[in-house]
This record gives structure tokens, sequence and C-alpha cells, in this order.
């Protein structure tokens, strides 16, 4: 699944181990995020969608999205 | 230029290679583990035969032997050592990843401290790993090497699994424990049909388990670090 989590993350310059640090999550685990190596679970989705005051929909995008 | 935090982080070369130092650092580990075992295990045939001499084909082995032991060593400090620059280098850690290396040090020490055991009170000359896990113990020895995995690790695992890992780790452990899970469903019957019609030697339960474990460690670190 594509996100936009490296791009914010960049506007507000935090390194991996920042966003990490906010999440409560290992770098590890941000780096699968950005890659699209792992999409993460609703949960995480949602705390990762309040930390950038955004919806999830505008962060994650599963190809499906219409219009 | 100075450089962004963002900037340090990318292209993230560091998690990339994890995978392969992560790799090295087990083979190297378990490279030791055997050679010490075949060491031991040839030093107590040697000791046990009364008039025994080092023939120059027994000192060429156990040079062999401590020469293999020391190269897995070297290998394996060379894996630690990139490993902390790559840690070094993709940020400070979060508490939750302070928290997974203290218990990976715990379940270090504790697999080192048992093999240490097996290795000292195991009778029989150990010719392969597999040959010293199969060796015989003392009722005592047996009791607390069974209370330490039975108790300590069951807890301790728990313990990582509920307390300590994040959810992308939890995935890759649960993909290393489906796979494996499904190796030894499969290739235990399989080995044991053949088995039955008289194609292969019988089945291993040692082996079985090892190689699920194996099957299930390779799979997690990959789904972890690729």
């Amino acid at each position: 699944m594509k996100n936009r989590l490296k791009v914010l993350r960049a506007e507000r310059n935090w390194s991996q181990a920042d966003l990490a640090l906010r999440l409560d999550v290992s770098r590890q685990a941000v780096n699968a995020v950005e890659t699209g190596k792992y999409d993460p679970s609703l949960p995480l989705a949602f705390k990762i969608a309040r930390l950038f005051d955004l919806s999830i929909e505008e962060i994650f995008d599963d190809g499906q999205r219409r219009g | 230029m100075m450089d962004s935090a963002v900037d340090k982080d990318e292209p993230g070369p560091g998690f990339g290679a994890q995978a392969g130092r992560v790799a090295l650092l087990l083979l190297a580990a378990i490279g030791a583990l055997g050679g010490v075992g075949f060491l031991t295990g040839f030093l107590a045939a040697y000791n046990q035969d009364p008039d025994g001499t080092l023939s120059p084909r027994d000192i060429a082995f156990l040079a062999a032997g401590a020469l293999f032991v020391l190269g897995c060593l070297y290998g394996a400090w060379r894996a630690i050592r990139s490993l902390r620059a790559a840690d070094v280098a993709a940020g400070p850690r979060t508490p939750r990843e302070g928290r997974n290396r203290r218990v990976m040090a715990i379940a270090a020490l504790l697999g080192g401290a048992i093999s240490l055991v097996l290795v000292l009170h195991h009778d029989a000359p150990a010719s392969s790993p597999l040959a010293l896990l199969d060796g015989p113990l003392t009722p005592a020895v047996a009791i607390v090497l069974a209370l330490l995995v039975g108790v300590l690790v069951s807890a301790l695992s728990i313990y990582w699994y509920l307390r300590v890992i994040d959810e992308q780790e939890a995935a890759a452990y649960n993909k290393g424990a489906l796979i494996a899970m499904h190796t030894f469903w499969i290739g235990a019957p399989v080995w044991w049909l053949l088995w039955k019609g008289g194609l292969v030697p019988a089945p291993d339960g040692m082996l079985i388990y090892l190689t699920t474990a194996i099957v299930a460690t390779v799979t997690w670190l990959w789904a972890k670090y690729r």
C-alpha cells in the first residue's frame, strides 16, 4: 500500500527514529511502513493519522480510491 | 549544507543489510558452538583411550577445529561491530527497542548457559552438534535444564511477544511460526511415509525440531529486516 509517511515526516524534519519514538514502535517498523513492505494495523494507522492531524485516507492509498 | 534528519536515515542501507548481519551472527554462533562441541568430544575420546596418543592426523583435526571456532568468533565479532555501526547510523533507539535488546541479551545468556551445561555434562564424544544434543544427561541436570527451558524461557518468550515487540515484528514472527508449523506438519509425515517405504532412515525428532526452529527463525528475520 502506498503512503505519504516519508513526505509528512520530511515536512517536520523528523528522522525515522523520531517518528518511531512518537508512535512507540521500532525504527524498522517505520522503515517497513514507509517502504510499503508492511501495512500497519488499523490502530497504528489511526495513531499515525492523529499524529499528523490527517485522516487515514490522506496518508494511505490502497489504490481503490474513486473519482 | 547541513543534513536533515530525514536525509540521515535514507536510503536505509542499515535496514536492508541487517538481515545479512543477523544471519552471519547466528551462523557464527551456531558454528562456534558446534566447533566447541566437536573439540570437546574429540578430547573426551582421547582421554578415555588408556594408551591414546595424538597422531599428526589428530593434531591436524584439532588445529582445524580450533581454527574453525576462531573463524566463527571472528565472524561474530565483525557482525556485531557492523550491527552496532548500522544501529548508530539509524539514530537513537526507541525505548521499545531497548527493551527488545535487553530481552534478547537475557535469552542469549540463557541459551549460552544451557549450551555450556550440555557440553560439560555430555558423556559420549560429540562428533557433531546433533550428537551433542542427543547425548545422555544426569537426571538432576536434565531437571534443571527442563525447568530453565520450560519455565524461564517460556515466561521470557511470552513477555517478549506480549509486552516488548511492536506489531511489525509480531507480524514477522507470526509469519515465521506459520511457515515453520507447515514445514513440520508436511515434512514430518513425508519423512515418515518415505521411511515406511524403506527409502530413508527413521525420522529423527531432534533434526525435525531443529529444522522447524531454523525455518521459523530465518523467516522471522527475513520478514522483519527485508
